[in-house]
């Protein structure tokens, strides 16, 4: 795309305009996605779906959280480790004793415990967990927030349908969301260096007022060459360009300064905690898919000890966070995930440390389409495999689609070949939807 | 006492365990040697056998056994042993029961140590509290509270270590942050603070998590100096990567003497001691390069005036699999080290 075309003048003003453009802009504009997929289809954009408002909520656990130190406790097993089960608001069920809050918590969340998932590679297992299957050589699927963002984007949202915070730099590339075949559109807004995003301010020496008079100057301009014209280009512009001024205008969102102090210290004032504020203010705000991702929980040696400060963590602040959509009124349109790469090995080793393990591990679901209270699977007793209700990614994508309403088994298109959302023979895990 | 010679190390004998003991600590008088395990048992072996085989298992923990202090009072000879279970049990070391048992600590009891005369036992756990009990009554006498509830970076913290000093007078405890306290033992006031930040890492960018601690913590015969322990700073705080690292300290100064590795060992320090004869630090632990044991030389007095960067003479010998804990049986020239998955017995013969 050249800089002719987009009307670039290439000044730093533009830089943000023209990143926005490249990421989300331009497919609209032109009404493709990579590949032709599905061209127009956000025509629908006042579906029921998205009157809904939902949105998701992905609490990413990079490096690989431990499902023993968890979800799934095997207190008193030569591979259980030190912490012990508590029992939680639903009878019978334990989970670890590092988690008292989200214990309490316990009837607003669906567990799976049965993932077997294979791989126990960081980079090609965070690709498998985002997107639900591997990519094949010549179609790069899309993971599920930008299918979320997709689905439940607003045309004329003032705000980004996809955010990912990703401080930590271990992990970030490999784990880094990617649109796939949908295109940049959909991709999501990166803050991987700062929490404010960058080059969102005006220029320095443009006055909030000169400001606004090039854009009106601009929508001017750009109105009257579309009653001309009609373009769908014009229009993809334009809205492209209204998510740019909401952005620049919602930049507080991510200033937590204005926050009252009570309500940061109610998260805990870890990075991690001031992010997933920062998440339910976006969400709040209408953004339709956010994920926060803490990392980093790669503990292959003294297990035990990194991960009552992780979990510890953990505990609070998806408590927190879970009080608070609920509190606002969100959490029944809020799905919010707990996924990692994998889980740990059960076997302990030299180092007190925990090693990849991809048999059977867990993940977590609440609020919007879940049924609270309720565990999927099971491993066997020293937590070595799954005994019962083998789930894998794609099934985990299904049900993230299905909670919030979106059909697994639609079809997008790239050119003309269908392509499922979800992998063959993926399907929702049906204990934990509502 | 017979001089050691840590070039002549040799492992004599060696007893495989199904999992990792945490916990050892000796009656030579009673001819038992106790080693805590993480099946939440303590594991009894006699001294004198050869082969080194259990004679008998104590269960009553309901968690890994992390702390043991043997106790002679008069006639009795008593074992007492803490737990992540949060207790501390008293043992009959003569037939193996329970005597009493005594919820000492909100959250894991890390460590446990007895005054030279055995009158009290000090514990250390994860409320971040140092406690002082009479032994014969298991009674509290004294709480002592000072060190940081949290992390700088607003995480759980942990309390890893507490050690006497021979005379019985002072206490020291080793935190998560790197802070060492040293406190009366009497009268339980605070005599001394001072940091050894380097063994407590916090990755801010890449991990964003932590890993270290003061791990070990030994009094010098002399009471003067204090010798510190854990893992040096680890860039990847997945594993245990870092440089062993040590430091000795003149405590009231408080001042540092020395620092020092174990040959560029890559591992945590678990356990440090001064032979009685102040000619040597032996240290022991493991990680990145395996388990080693490591003797640093400290015959020349430390010399106050000059903080020594300078490797201490040191002989390491790398062992197979993470130390935990040792018991050095200075008359005998004997080392018994215990931790993943196994008991070795090292002589030290000069």
């Amino acid at each position: 795309m050249s800089k002719a075309l987009l009307g670039f003048c290439g000044s730093p003003e533009h830089a943000i305009n023209r990143r926005l453009f490249l990421q989300g802009g331009v497919a609209t504009a032109l009404g493709v996605t990579a590949g032709g997929l599905e061209a127009f289809s956000n025509r629908l954009l006042a579906g029921e779906l998205r009157r809904q408002q939902k949105h998701v909520l992905l609490l990413w656990l990079a490096g690989g959280s431990s499902q023993l130190e968890t979800w799934d406790p095997k207190p008193g097993r030569p591979t259980g480790g030190p912490f012990r089960a508590i029992p939680t608001a639903v009878p019978g069920i334990h989970i670890s004793e590092l988690m008292p809050k989200m214990a309490r918590l316990m009837d607003r969340v669906g567990v799976v415990r049965s993932l077997d998932t294979r791989i126990g590679e960081h980079g090609q297992v965070a690709e498998l967990m985002h997107r639900g299957r591997r990519s094949e050589a010549e179609l790069v699927y899309p993971d599920f927030g930008a299918v979320v963002a997709k689905e439940l984007g607003q045309r004329d949202s003032q705000v980004p349908d996809y955010i990912s915070l990703y401080l930590a730099t271990e992990g970030q590339s490999s784990g880094r969301p990617n649109p796939g075949f949908l295109g940049s559109r959909y991709a999501a807004m990166r803050l991987e260096r700062s929490l404010k995003p960058e080059n969102i301010s005006p220029p320095e020496g443009l006055s909030g007022q000169e400001h606004t008079e090039r854009e009106h100057l601009r929508q001017y301009l750009s109105n009257r060459f579309n009653r001309e014209r009609n373009a769908d280009e014009i229009r993809g512009y334009n809205s492209a360009y209204g998510r740019v001024r909401g952005l620049m205008r919602s930049d507080s969102l991510f200033d937590l300064e204005k926050e009252p102090a009570a309500v940061r210290d109610r998260y805990g004032r870890t990075d991690f905690g001031q992010h997933a504020l920062i998440a339910r203010r976006l969400i709040e705000a209408g953004v339709p898919m956010v994920r926060v991702a803490r990392a980093w929980w790669d503990s292959h040696a003294d297990n035990f000890e990194s991960h009552r400060e992780l979990v510890a963590e953990l505990d609070h602040v998806m408590s927190t966070l879970l009080f608070d959509l609920q509190e606002r009124g969100l959490l029944k349109s809020t799905l919010v995930i707990t996924l990692s790469e994998f889980g740990r090995t059960p076997i302990i080793n030299k180092d007190i440390g925990r090693d990849h393990f991809a048999s059977a591990w867990s993940c977590s679901f609440s609020g919007c389409g879940i049924r609270g209270g309720t565990v999927h699977g099971k491993t066997d007793a020293d937590g070595k495999s799954v005994a019962d209700g083998k789930v894998d990614a794609g099934d985990v994508t299904a049900t993230i689609y299905q909670a919030i309403g979106i059909n697994p088994k639609k079809n997008y298109y790239v050119g003309p070949r269908p392509v499922p959302l979800v992998a063959e023979g993926s399907k929702p895990i049906k204990t934990v939807l509502a | 006492m017979p001089r050691i010679d840590p070039a002549k190390t040799k492992a004599r004998a060696t007893y495989k365990h199904a999992g990792t003991f945490y916990a050892l600590s000796a009656d030579p008088a009673g001819g038992r040697l106790y080693a805590g395990s993480d099946d939440a048992a303590i594991h009894v072996f006699d001294l004198a056998a050869e082969k080194k085989e259990p004679v008998a298992r104590w269960t009553g923990h309901e968690n890994y056994v992390s702390a043991l202090a043997c106790v002679n009072r008069g006639a009795k000879r008593l074992v007492v042993s803490g737990s992540y279970d949060r207790r501390l049990i008293w043992w009959d070391a003569g037939n193996g029961r329970p005597v009493r048992s005594a919820e000492a600590h909100q959250g894991w009891v890390r460590d446990l140590a007895a005054l030279p005369d055995g009158s009290r036992l000090v514990s250390a756990g994860d409320d971040m509290l140092v406690k002082v009990w009479e032994t014969d009554t298991g009674r509290l006498i004294r709480t002592l509270e000072g060190h940081a509830k949290r992390t700088p970076q607003g995480h759980v913290t942990a309390l890893y270590v507490v050690a006497v000093s021979p005379d019985g007078k002072y206490l020291a405890s080793g935190d998560r942050i790197g802070e060492v306290h040293v406190w009366d033992a009497d009268t339980g006031k605070l005599l001394q603070r001072f940091q050894v930040p380097v063994l407590y890492t916090y990755d801010p960018r890449q991990r964003k998590r932590s890993i270290g601690g003061v791990r070990s913590l030994a009094f010098s015969a002399d009471g003067k100096h204090l010798a510190v322990g854990g893992i040096g700073q680890v860039e990847n705080v997945d594993g245990l990567s870092g440089p062993v690292h040590i430091e000795v300290w003149d405590w009231r100064q408080p001042q540092r003497h020395l620092a020092a590795g174990a040959l560029g060992h890559k591992g945590m320090c678990n356990q440090l001691q001064f032979h009685p004869d102040d000619s040597w630090l032996l240290g022991a632990g493991g990680g990145g390069d395996n388990g080693f044991l490591a003797f640093w030389k400290t015959e020349t007095p430390p010399d106050s005036s000059k903080d020594r960067k300078a490797p201490m003479p040191v002989h390491r010998i790398k062992t197979d699999g993470h130390i935990h804990r040792f018991w050095l049986n200075a008359a005998k020239n004997e080392l018994y080290a215990v931790g993943y998955r196994k008991l070795d017995v090292w002589s030290l013969l000069s």
